[in-house]
């Protein structure tokens, strides 16, 4: 039975890699596509080795490898200069190190949130992982990269919902970030902050009522305030940070383009290399956060469900996988895992289409990208050595 | 557990769900709209030209304005020959550039029409088809006598498009003066529309979907220049062809005037139909682009005198009583008579400052000797740039042991330093060199940068500009709703003893009272000066004055050089009493 699921899933990542590297040629050419087969050929005896050491080792060099994330995460904000620092380059080589960390953040957030004895919607039982957590978010917020940066985030929204955190106790848990946001716009807080309110009333008991109600009021209202005291160029830099597309090309323009992109491709597409939009220089990053719209313009609306599908499937069978387990270790990072692939396949997908603003979120196994090739296939092989190989 | 799965797998199911809703919208609902645009033709990129930014004068008046213009535009594909020869009729045009070109993209084939001639092309042609007449902003110089420290803008080269990809082909960049050096901050950025047109390259209409990306205006400079003191050169250089004159403060470097004669109409380069107009300017012997204040080389003459006094004293050889054999209007050195302008008799350091005594420097600068002369010149501003914020700067010419031996290969002739004592024979330096030199004295040793634009404001709110941090000695500091970037003076010492600079100050000061540079006199105000009138073998000498004033606090240091007139005391002081009036409101 196991053995069945794990030949599924590693097959399933295999064709979606196999699939994002047809795209990727056929978006930016042979450089790319080599580069991306030599990111493969690193990335799979990786696979096996973190799909063959022992669970046990893993588990206690887990902190271990999270400090050394962390590490690489300051050193890339120290070695770069200049406005974005996301990269640490070495020779031909540039590392993403945010890339890395989810995996390692997971794994080590698994291991403590399963040490806790009695876990549950309380200050001493959430302090210690949302330190975790903390941590990699605000540094990879820094570089800046807040579409990576929330990933962090879903990670933790789906081990805490796995280890029986209730959906609405992890609602208010977030809900002062949601405040952030949202205290940009005083109606839209408005809004929200009735929704909020609907909310306590009908589901929390008196502390929580009066703790949430007052930390959003003041992140709501203390947002437009902080915003009035900055610089009209802070605040452009701001606004630039939260959609990334706004002082660069304009708003909506390279939505548009992957839209029209995506829209030409009709029902069955061009025909694969026949794309026009997504091959010329007209959208941008279309190899790696924009892949998609190759795929929609060549294969049209049948192939973008395809795909659409594999990955529901791909979510499914990891579902299916965690049935089988015992051991609340391996059940955690299997959440984890499930929390990071669904956040970018739906940021990334929602980006393309135009639903979401365009942040730099990478469509797991099928954008270019050597560190977010790596880090999936570590992932999953620590996902099926877990699961696989469970006393 | 089952129940969280669910949940879980639903979740999932709803997103796709969700993306399979809005595929099915943009693939075939929207479909094959958007596969219409995805030819090309049906799209078309249109960039709004963003307004380079204006450039003020000291007392906030307009010297490079941004104004609309016309610019003629063909359709190549649709144009037909008989308006193409009636066009050429009107304008000369070279339609070498469209020629083979058949599409439905716009070419631009003039900017910057003439107003007679859109009115002539709006009757007659704008009916037919394929012609188009366009309203750009462009620049305009209400005062051509700017032209240096402006510098001007001309169509950008192959090259440079190379070098920088956010021009295009028709942009115009700055390729000289102030234009030039802050091209970064007055450019702005462009914006950009999309445009939706038909199967004949007829603009429909704008796609909703886009919003327009406004175009963001460059940045606005102030200068510390002064166009009052502009006019007024200029009518005090009537009659002389060449030359230039500087005024700033010593207190900040700030440059409140950089004439230079002849200039040039900056705006020529603006109108492509005037090309036998510029190539007379180009051509013209004068060099009328030549910016002389910042990179004419002349000998000194005489301005140079304090700067040997200086050496001297630092050396232990003059102090301000020291005498030498008196003055017999010539000194006899090895069997060569060198010439004074008089016959002084016996005169202390002071006194042959003010009466520019030759003699007296002769043997001043065989005493100090030619080594130590030159560290002193190389302590200030002599035989390097200054820095000024300007791209076309000299550095003059220092005599240095080393420079001589080359030149002589090996031993040079004594008599050099003769030459040297008085500013003449191998140095050279640049007028604006020179003033530094006298700001210098002025302020006790202390030189400022010289600095012509003073701030520069930003007007957009929401665009930043990352070079606008990067700007040396700008400090951003808010205004309102922009953003003023304000220059911060830069400074260095230059450390001598305060009585040596007091000796030269007396000598300048009895220059302008009782010596070589009455002219430059004025009863309500203390001149310091000193006149200069320097050698030149291919014609007459050129006239050579530099002062400040008032002494003890001064706020102005002027600097006159007319080019082949004959002495400074004559020529030039005259000129620089006239701006000191001016800047101090006495006349």
């Amino acid at each position: 039975m196991r053995r069945t699921r794990f030949r599924t899933i590693f097959l399933l990542a295999l064709l979606l890699t196999g699939i994002g590297l047809l795209a990727i040629y056929s978006a930016s050419g042979r450089t790319y596509l080599f580069r991306q087969l030599l990111w493969l050929l690193i990335a799979l005896p990786i696979f096996f080795f973190a799909y063959r050491t022992e669970k046990r080792i893993l588990i206690s060099l887990s902190p271990l490898l999270y400090i050394l994330s962390i590490l690489l995460l300051l050193i890339t904000l120290l070695l770069n200069q200049g406005e974005v620092k996301r990269w640490i380059t070495i020779g031909q080589l540039s590392l993403q190190p945010s890339e890395l960390a989810k995996v390692f953040t997971i794994l080590f957030l698994a291991r403590v949130v399963k040490d806790k004895k009695k876990f549950s919607f309380s200050f001493s039982s959430l302090f210690t992982p949302a330190l975790i957590i903390l941590l990699p978010f605000s540094l990879v917020l820094t570089q800046p990269d807040l579409g990576s940066s929330l990933s962090f985030f879903a990670i933790f929204a789906a081990v805490l919902y796995f280890k029986g955190i209730r959906p609405f106790e992890i609602f208010l848990l977030f809900s002062p970030l949601f405040s952030l946001l949202f205290g940009l716009s005083f109606i839209s807080w408005i809004i929200y902050f009735s929704f909020l309110c609907l909310i306590l009333y009908l589901k929390a008991n008196l502390s929580q009522f009066l703790i949430s109600l007052g930390i959003n009021s003041l992140f709501g209202l203390f947002t437009p305030l902080f915003f009035k005291c900055l610089k009209d160029y802070q605040k452009a830099r701001i606004l630039g940070f939260l959609s990334p597309s706004f002082d660069t090309k304009g708003i909506g323009w390279s939505t548009f383009q992957s839209k029209v992109a995506i829209g030409s491709g009709l029902l069955f597409g061009k025909g694969y290399l026949k794309g026009k939009m997504a091959r010329l220089e007209f959208i941008p990053n279309r190899h790696t956060d924009f892949i998609f719209t190759t795929i929609g313009e060549e294969f049209g609306l049948f192939g973008s469900l395809i795909l659409i599908s594999l990955f529901l499937f791909f979510i499914h069978n990891l579902l299916q996988l965690i049935r089988l387990i015992r051991d609340e270790t391996t059940l955690l990072i299997i959440a984890g895992a499930l929390g990071l692939f669904l956040y970018h396949i739906t940021v990334n997908i929602s980006m393309v289409l135009g639903i979401l603003p365009v942040t730099g979120i990478t469509l797991p196994f099928i954008s270019y990208g050597g560190s977010s090739l790596l880090a999936n296939f570590i992932l999953l092989g620590l996902v099926l050595n877990f699961a696989t190989r469970e006393e | 557990m089952t129940k969280r799965l669910k949940t879980f797998f639903y979740l999932s199911l709803g997103l796709s769900l969700l993306f399979t809703i809005r595929l099915t919208y943009l693939q075939v609902i929207a479909g094959p709209r958007y596969h219409r645009f995805s030819n090309f033709q049906s799209i078309r990129r249109q960039y709004l030209k963003a307004p380079r930014g204006r450039i003020f004068d000291r007392r906030g008046r307009i010297v490079a304005d941004v104004k609309p213009s016309f610019s003629l535009s063909i359709i190549p594909r649709e144009v037909d020959s008989i308006a193409l020869r009636e066009l050429q009729h009107l304008l000369p045009i070279d339609f070498n550039s469209i020629s083979g070109n058949n599409s439905w993209t716009p070419v631009e084939i003039i900017s910057n029409l003439p107003k007679e001639k859109v009115l002539t092309i709006e009757e007659r042609l704008i009916s037919r088809r394929g012609i188009s007449l366009d309203v750009k902003p462009l620049r305009y110089y209400p005062y051509p006598i700017l032209s240096h420290p402006l510098g001007f803008l001309n169509k950008i080269t192959r090259e440079e498009l190379e070098r920088d990809t956010t021009y295009r082909i028709d942009d115009f960049l700055g390729k000289q003066g102030i234009e030039k050096e802050y091209e970064k901050c007055l450019k702005g950025k462009d914006g950009m529309r999309l445009v939706e047109v038909d199967a004949r390259g007829r603009e429909i209409g704008n796609l909703p979907e886009v919003k327009e990306i406004r175009p963001i205006a460059g940045c606005d400079l102030y200068l510390s220049l002064d166009l009052d003191l502009f006019l007024l050169c200029e009518s005090l250089f009537a009659n002389y062809k060449k030359g230039c004159c500087i005024a700033l403060n010593p207190n900040d470097g700030r440059v409140v005037l950089l004439y230079s004669k002849p200039h040039f109409d900056p705006n020529l380069f603006l109108f492509p139909l005037l090309k036998e107009k510029w190539e007379v300017v180009k051509n013209n012997p004068l060099k009328p682009f030549f910016n002389r204040a910042t990179q004419a080389q002349f000998p000194p003459g005489s301005t140079f005198k304090p700067l040997v006094a200086l050496a001297g004293m630092k050396k232990g050889v003059l102090d301000k009583n020291r005498r030498f054999q008196p003055c017999a209007g010539s000194y006899k050195f090895g069997n060569r008579y060198f010439r004074c302008w008089t016959s002084h008799g016996s005169l202390n350091l002071v006194d042959a400052i003010a009466q520019s005594c030759n003699t007296y420097f002769y043997q001043a600068g065989l005493a100090t000797g030619l080594e130590a002369i030159v560290q002193m010149a190389q302590e200030f501003p002599f035989g390097k740039k200054t820095g000024i914020d300007l791209p076309e700067e000299s550095g003059g010419n220092l005599p240095t042991p080393e420079y001589l031996q080359k030149k002589f290969s090996g031993k040079y002739p004594k008599g050099i330093v003769l030459n040297l004592s008085i500013g003449q024979g191998e140095i050279l330096v640049t007028p604006l060199q020179l003033v530094l030199f006298y700001c210098a004295i002025a302020r006790s040793g202390e030189i400022y940068q010289p600095h012509l634009v003073d701030s520069i404001k930003f007007p957009s709110r929401i665009y930043h500009p990352p070079f606008l941090d990067s700007l040396p000695n700008f400090r951003p500091v808010p205004n309102g709703n922009d953003t003023t970037y304000i220059y911060y003076p830069q400074k260095r010492q230059i450390s001598l003893p305060q009585e040596y600079l007091r000796v030269i100050e007396d000598g300048l000061y009895f220059g302008v009272e009782r010596g070589t540079g009455q002219a430059a006199f004025i009863p309500e105000i203390t001149i310091c000066g000193k006149t200069g009138t320097a050698q030149n073998p291919a014609g007459p000498d050129h006239a050579w004055f530099c002062g400040y004033g008032p002494k003890g606090n001064p706020t102005l240091v002027v600097l006159v050089l007319i080019e082949n007139v004959g002495a400074g005391g004559t020529y030039a002081a005259p000129i620089a009493q006239r701006i000191f009036r001016r800047y101090f409101n006495l006349d």
